[in-house]
């Protein structure tokens, strides 16, 4: 099995800040593989994003993409392999969904190229595919949140990623747009797609993920398959609250013991 | 014909016939009605025509086209429908400089439009470093808030500079100037402005679609594959010289940039690929009327940025007071 990212020893704080918000990360990222970073609020999960997408750079250790140290990538390159869907997005001006979405075609075109037939195809096709064509038309401004969420995947797809970020994907999504983007990740997966996202829904953790990251205080307390890390011991030391867990048909439900 | 195509097409036919207004508005040695043919026939005519009413009539087309075109960058790359170039204190900061330069070295077109740029990219560093100090409100009112600072900084260094300034020559030349117009437009002056405003225009209509960008965060713009922070500053800098150096010429001429933009992604919506185009159309065709209006409507002539604050200020009320405009402060 190959990786897609592997971090060595990586650290990094925030200038001001004595204590540092991720120290000495250790793990690797699989290929095509599902991974979830759990962890409770304040953990330095958003600074192990952010160090993902090289947006910040490590103060030690160092991580790799595919082999290569990651700040060795020219900034367009690394675009075309990992894309992000930000948790929430304000955008100022009305553009239209299919504009918004041909936004993520920028790391294949030139400086001063303007999206091609093959670009808007791209676009209408990442659309169809996590089912806002109907709404191509509309303008991003009078979205619902479900359909704002399914715009910022359309538009990372768009980027036809390796690796795709996501950012709490469904924190704020009813029931019926949860199962949507579930199974979307699902299929994503398969196509041999590396996903890596931060979640708060245990459902949602169990559900998808072939890996698992946790973090707490900065520090990494557990990187390994699912199976292992959805059992009460390793959740209830994670969280420091009860927590206990369900076999259900081939699901693992996890839940607080108040 | 699809609509936004219709419209781009409208409104290159309404800018041919304000120029064709334009040329033959105001006074020309015959009056009355004369035959049009055997005009180019008199030589004073055609001086006029050619000398006087040409130069001036390409410099408010180009002129509007950069003042709307920055107008419409800046609010792209500060994610800010509701700022323009003057609102960051550029204006004010290049009409210091020019004066400065007046002052300083009045005959040198060169440093007077170079003082204008350094001081108007200075007033533009200050006003988004100031923003980013403020420690209430969002990044529209804090931005808008240290545009208003810094420009009333630069506007108070500007009348220290008239007092300075000798009764007589300088002094009169920077009140002149200050007033904002092209009543002393000439091919001499128009070539001096004229080229780099035209490179910014077309540095501008070649990257119409990646502006775009730059209206998401950050980090967005940063994850789709963009070096933002070198790209923005580029995008920042075309801009202000463009501006600075049209400014350096006509003195301050205001609301342009922010009402334009407005009006144009009414007509075209927001992408710039369309709105663009539909900005530096617009903008040529509302200074182009203004400057005709300011040099027709009375025997003397009425300053441009008078014009440009007026309709600016009204059109600008419509807009804050229509529904499709949704800003969050």
């Amino acid at each position: 099995m190959s990786d897609a990212y592997t971090l060595n020893k990586v650290t990094f704080s925030y200038p001001l800040s004595k204590v540092a918000a991720v120290k000495e990360l250790t793990f690797s990222v699989e290929q095509g593989k599902t991974t979830v970073l759990l962890g409770p609020n304040g953990a330095g999960k958003s600074t192990l994003m952010d160090l993902l997408l090289n947006w910040i750079k490590a103060d030690s250790g160092l991580i790799s993409l595919y082999g290569k140290p990651i700040y060795e990538y020219h900034r367009k390159e690394l675009g075309k392999i990992v894309s992000l869907v930000p948790q929430k997005e304000i955008s100022r001006f009305p553009f239209t969904v299919t504009e918004y979405v041909l936004f993520g075609r920028s790391a294949h075109m030139g400086f001063l190229e303007n999206p091609k037939a093959k670009d808007i195809e791209i676009a209408l096709k990442t659309m169809e595919s996590v089912g806002i064509l109907p709404i191509a038309n509309r303008l991003v401004t009078t979205l619902s949140g479900g359909e704002s969420q399914l715009l910022l995947l359309a538009r990372a797809l768009a980027q036809q990623p390796k690796v795709l970020l996501l950012d709490e994907p469904t924190s704020s999504l009813d029931p019926s747009n949860t199962a949507l983007v579930v199974s979307i990740l699902k299929s994503l997966a398969k196509e041999n797609i590396t996903l890596f996202f931060t979640t708060h829904d245990p459902i949602v953790a169990s559900e998808c993920a072939d890996n698992v990251i946790m973090l707490r205080d900065g520090n990494l307390l557990f990187s390994g398959p699912g199976n292992k890390a959805f059992v009460p011991s390793v959740l209830t030391d994670l969280y420091k609250t009860g927590i206990d867990t369900l076999a259900y048909k081939d699901k693992t439900i996890i839940f607080p013991t108040f | 014909m699809k609509s936004s195509n219709r419209a781009l097409f409208i409104t290159i036919f309404a800018l041919l016939v304000v120029v064709f207004f334009s040329l033959g508005s105001g006074r020309y040695p015959k009056g009355g009605f004369t035959n049009p043919f055997g005009l180019l026939d008199d030589p004073l005519f055609k001086s006029v025509l050619l000398e006087v009413r040409l130069p001036r009539i390409i410099l408010a087309l180009t002129g509007g086209a950069v003042l709307a075109t920055s107008g419409f960058v800046f609010q792209m790359i500060f994610a800010n429908p509701l700022i323009e170039p003057g609102f960051l204190g550029v204006s004010q900061g290049a009409a210091f400089g020019a004066a400065l330069a007046i002052l300083l070295f009045p005959f040198s077109s060169l440093i007077i439009q170079l003082s204008a740029s350094f001081f108007g990219l200075l007033a533009l560093f200050l006003s988004y470093h100031l923003a980013k100090r403020f420690h209430f409100g969002g990044w529209i009112l804090r931005l808008i808030l240290s545009g208003i600072a810094v420009g009333a900084i630069f506007s108070s260094a500007l009348s220290t500079i008239k007092l300075l300034a000798t009764p007589g020559s300088s002094l009169q030349d920077i009140t002149f100037w200050m007033m904002g117009g092209l009543y002393n437009s000439s091919w001499k002056t128009a070539w001096t402005i004229l080229p780099i405003m035209w490179a910014s225009l077309l540095f501008f209509v070649l990257l119409r679609w990646r502006i775009n960008l730059f209206s998401l965060d950050d980090k967005i713009t940063f994850s789709l594959g963009i070096a933002v922070g070198k790209e923005k500053t580029l995008f920042l800098i075309v801009a202000t010289v463009a501006t600075t150096a049209f400014i350096s010429v006509s003195g301050i001429v205001g609301w342009v940039g922010l009402i334009i933009p407005h009006l144009a992604r009414g007509v075209f919506g927001s992408d710039g690929r369309k709105a663009l185009p539909g900005t530096l159309l617009f903008g040529s065709i509302f200074l182009l009327i203004s400057d005709t209006l300011g040099r027709t409507l009375f025997s003397g002539e009425i300053p441009l940025g008078v014009i440009t604050s007026f309709f600016g200020a009204v059109i600008f009320i419509g807009v804050l007071s229509s529904r499709q405009l949704k800003v969050k402060l």
